[in-house]
């Protein structure tokens, strides 16, 4: 009995394709309560006496994983949860497993003539569990993922580069790029643009008449930093303007840095043409706290 | 005069137009075009002040033909100067736009010569952008009171929002403020306006006879047109009228709208993609530059939501601009005030609330150190404590410190098991608040806070400590001075922690 209370570790390969085909592979185990699984990917360490099941990612099979259950009625539920497998929560791997676990168990639960009704309940219900600390920690994350992402959607600012590529750069908390490329390649659907994340090295990239793709290992060439890109002449000239606009719209006798930063907090500050000295970005931001620890 | 003076000098004069939100539009990338609408809206960076700068908010021109007390660009104010050339504007949003820095633009403009000539140009250059650059971004058209129907409709051609800025809520403060605007010149184009986004003005039956009959001798002449009995085409329709008489409005005196602005907008259609400025449009009141009562500006604010389908009205603090004799002297802007209005506002809209209940029908003025719902909770005592486990939505959105997150969030939480007092924060309660207007499961939420009884020697409780009696026993409910003093005390603003602290032994 005592194997019975041990924790059930599934050990995938880190991306969410894995984590699909893992809590696929865990729906399985039907005596294993969903709060005893474990989702691993591989390059978290392992634990003494721990005998991990390994789980082959299999790209098509995670994509009928996607469709089914989407189709069944949880495309809700399952976009929420890649947004926290995309944010920066702590154990997201773990929790997002389980809720995704637990939505295959129901999903596959629904047959027989009463499908249709038990699938209308359960989708219905299933992320509004909230007393649930796996759904409340996959739905808080998922949310601060997306709010995130909002901000950024915003916060961009592409540099026109002389061989004509719209560059911008970002080191954001959360994996955000997945969220924000459909609306950069439908908003400048005409232009070739480059959105880097500099902390994961991965970047948007979008040609027009192309469909964006999300390249990883993208780095700048050697010698070549954010602050000192070979910008167009007009580049330099429209960031005064920009600057100038920002420091004249403001109204003095309402003067509230403390609401600008709550607002905009200093880690966005680098990208921001309005914020940095001469318009010239910085080259990264500084580490944050949590980081410097 | 180079482009970046211009900007300088341009921006300065648009700035004190509050509209900033770019919500509602969902217009479509057209092939080789440039730019989306984000039906959800973006804010794409703050200024200093802690506003959201999502538009590039100029003026076309800050020569201004009007002398409108309140308005820094009046003529009778020495200020520099300047207007942009159309295509230098146009060059000047896309080059912003390409670059992520905005949303699309706000255009506004002093009156050069007629209204019309002025909205001419304005239409110009939103039409440009439009049709030569195919540009599909956000763009806001401000409309010059007294402009022709047909140039209102085709700035609604090209636009996603417009606007008509009413700015002072009484044509008493008009006529003397602003004396070259006129009712009837702001509130033609706002109904041209509505009718364009598929909203057919309502008509407020006799509401002007009304008035008369209750303000004999108002101490302002509240705006109003004659509802006369002509046939429907050529009929004037009675502009929005502040009804709400402070003095004696206990009951008798009915809004002819029955239901709240909330339950209004819930039937109205919202059509994103609409050809015609699919956000609607939106309008402005100053507030502090003329005597009105917040209850006028309210009740003002109501109306236009009914009357006209108004989807934002926004409240700006009146900032002194050059001593104007015909002003109050004003040293700071009243931002409490404005921020009051802002929340009551809310509440009209995502709360279900009525102007009637906002207000105290003992003070025209909003509490300034309380904010309207926890005041209006205050009056109403006897609808609390309200159960968490039990009470339905609507109940639920009445209680201070519970939104409508929050109270949906509750709502779907419920119906896969009871709730506890301690997983409401989790849920977006705001539990120093709320706890006094709740029971979870018949209990009061705020007896089993602990730190009450650290709270109670903070001075907002000191009368029942020092009448002897035990806090935690202590029936709030049945004494609201106490609970408003607790309310505004921020000594009890801390969230209620419900992990018990043990003491540790020491060597």
């Amino acid at each position: 009995m005592e194997y019975m209370e041990r924790q059930v570790v599934m050990r995938y390969d880190g991306t969410f394709a894995g984590l699909l085909c893992a809590a696929q592979e865990a729906s399985r185990l039907t005596a294993v309560p969903h709060h005893r699984l474990d989702f691993k990917s591989q390059d978290e360490g392992e634990e003494l006496f721990e005998e991990p099941l390994d789980i082959q990612t299999d790209l098509g099979l995670a994509r009928q994983i996607w469709r089914k259950a989407a189709a069944q009625g949880y495309a809700a539920g399952l976009r929420t949860c890649f947004d926290a497998y995309c944010s920066d929560s702590p154990g997201k791997n773990n929790h997002t497993g389980r809720v995704l676990c637990a939505m295959l168990r129901e999903a596959a639960r629904a047959v027989g003539p009463c499908a249709a009704q038990h699938l209308a309940r359960s989708k219905l219900m299933f992320l509004d569990n909230l007393n649930d600390p796996d759904i409340l920690s996959v739905v808080t994350a998922a949310r601060r993922c997306r709010n995130q992402a909002q901000k950024i959607t915003g916060l961009i600012r592409f540099s026109e580069l002389v061989d004509g590529l719209w560059y911008s750069a970002i080191s954001p908390d959360c994996d955000v790029l997945p969220l924000i490329a459909p609306h950069f390649a439908l908003r400048f659907a005409s232009q070739r643009f480059m959105i880097h994340d500099l902390r994961r090295s991965t970047a948007i990239v979008h040609e027009p008449g192309a469909a964006w793709r999300i390249l990883d290992g993208v780095f700048l060439p050697d010698g070549m930093q954010v602050s000192n890109l070979p910008c167009t002449e007009k580049e330099f000239l429209i960031r005064e303007h920009w600057r100038r606009y920002f420091s004249s719209i403001a109204i003095e006798a309402r003067r509230n840095p403390r609401l600008q930063a709550s607002f905009m907090p200093k880690k966005y500050w680098a990208g921001l043409p309005e914020m940095c000295d001469n318009g010239i970005l910085y080259t990264s931001r500084l580490p944050s706290k949590k980081e410097a620890l | 005069m180079t482009t970046t003076d211009k900007i300088a000098i341009l921006a300065d004069a648009a700035k004190y137009d509050a509209s900033c939100s770019t919500s509602g539009s969902a217009r479509k990338n057209t092939p080789g075009g440039l730019g989306t609408g984000a039906v959800a809206g973006i804010c794409h960076a703050w200024a200093t002040d802690g506003r959201c700068i999502s538009l590039l908010k100029v003026l076309l021109s800050n020569v201004c033909a009007y002398d409108c007390a309140y308005c820094v660009n009046r003529r009778s104010n020495d200020v520099r100067r300047a207007a942009f050339e159309p295509e230098e504007l146009v060059r000047l949003i896309v080059e912003f736009y390409r670059r992520n820095y905005i949303e699309g633009a706000f255009l506004s403009s002093g009156v050069i010569g007629c209204p019309d000539a002025t909205m001419e140009r304005l239409v110009h250059v939103a039409r440009t952008l439009r049709t030569r650059e195919h540009f599909n971004g956000y763009l806001h058209l401000k409309i010059i009171p007294g402009t022709s129907e047909n140039l209102v409709l085709e700035a609604a051609r090209w636009a996603d929002r417009a606007s008509v800025n009413i700015e002072l809520p009484s044509s008493a403060s008009l006529a003397s403020l602003a004396p070259d605007k006129k009712p009837q010149a702001i509130f033609g184009p706002m109904r041209v306006l509505a009718r364009a986004s598929g909203f057919e003005p309502q008509f407020l039956p006799d509401a002007s006879v009304a008035e008369d009959k209750k303000l004999p001798d108002a101490p302002l002449k509240l705006m109003s047109e004659p509802a006369s009995l002509r046939p429907r085409s050529q009929q004037v329709y009675s502009s929005p009228v502040s009804s709400f008489d402070v003095q004696d409005s206990a009951g008798q005196n009915r809004s002819p709208f029955p239901r709240s602005v909330m339950e209004a907008r819930q039937r109205r259609l919202r059509n994103p993609e609409a050809q015609r400025i699919p956000a609607g449009q939106t309008t402005q009141l100053v507030v502090g530059a003329s005597p009105e009562p917040d209850a006028t500006i309210l009740t003002l604010a109501e109306n236009l939501y009914l009357a006209f389908d108004v989807r934002r009205v926004y409240y700006s603090a009146f900032i002194p601009t050059g001593g104007d004799p015909r002003l109050p002297a004003v040293t700071r802007p009243p931002l409490v005030r404005e921020h009051r209005l802002y929340q009551a506002d809310w509440l009209f809209r995502f709360y279900g609330f009525k102007a009637q209940e906002i207000l105290d029908p003992a003070h025209p003025f909003l509490d300034l150190s309380l904010d309207p719902k926890s005041s209006w909770a205050l009056r109403n005592l006897a609808m609390f404590p309200v159960d968490i486990n039990r009470a339905d939505y609507w109940t639920l959105l009445r209680v201070p410190g519970i939104g409508p997150k929050s109270a949906a969030r509750i709502v779907a939480a419920r119906r896969s098991g009871s709730l506890r007092a301690t997983s409401l924060p989790a849920l977006g309660v705001v539990m120093h608040r709320a706890r006094w207007f709740i029971t979870v499961s018949g209990r009061l939420a705020a007896d089993e806070c602990e730190d009450i009884g650290t709270a109670d020697t903070v001075g907002a409780s000191r009368p029942a400590v020092e009448s002897g009696i035990s806090v935690r026993r202590w029936r709030f409910l049945d004494h609201p001075e106490l609970l408003r003093r607790i309310l505004v005390d921020p000594a009890f603003r801390h969230e209620p922690s419900f992990q018990p602290e043990f003491q540790w032994e020491t060597g």
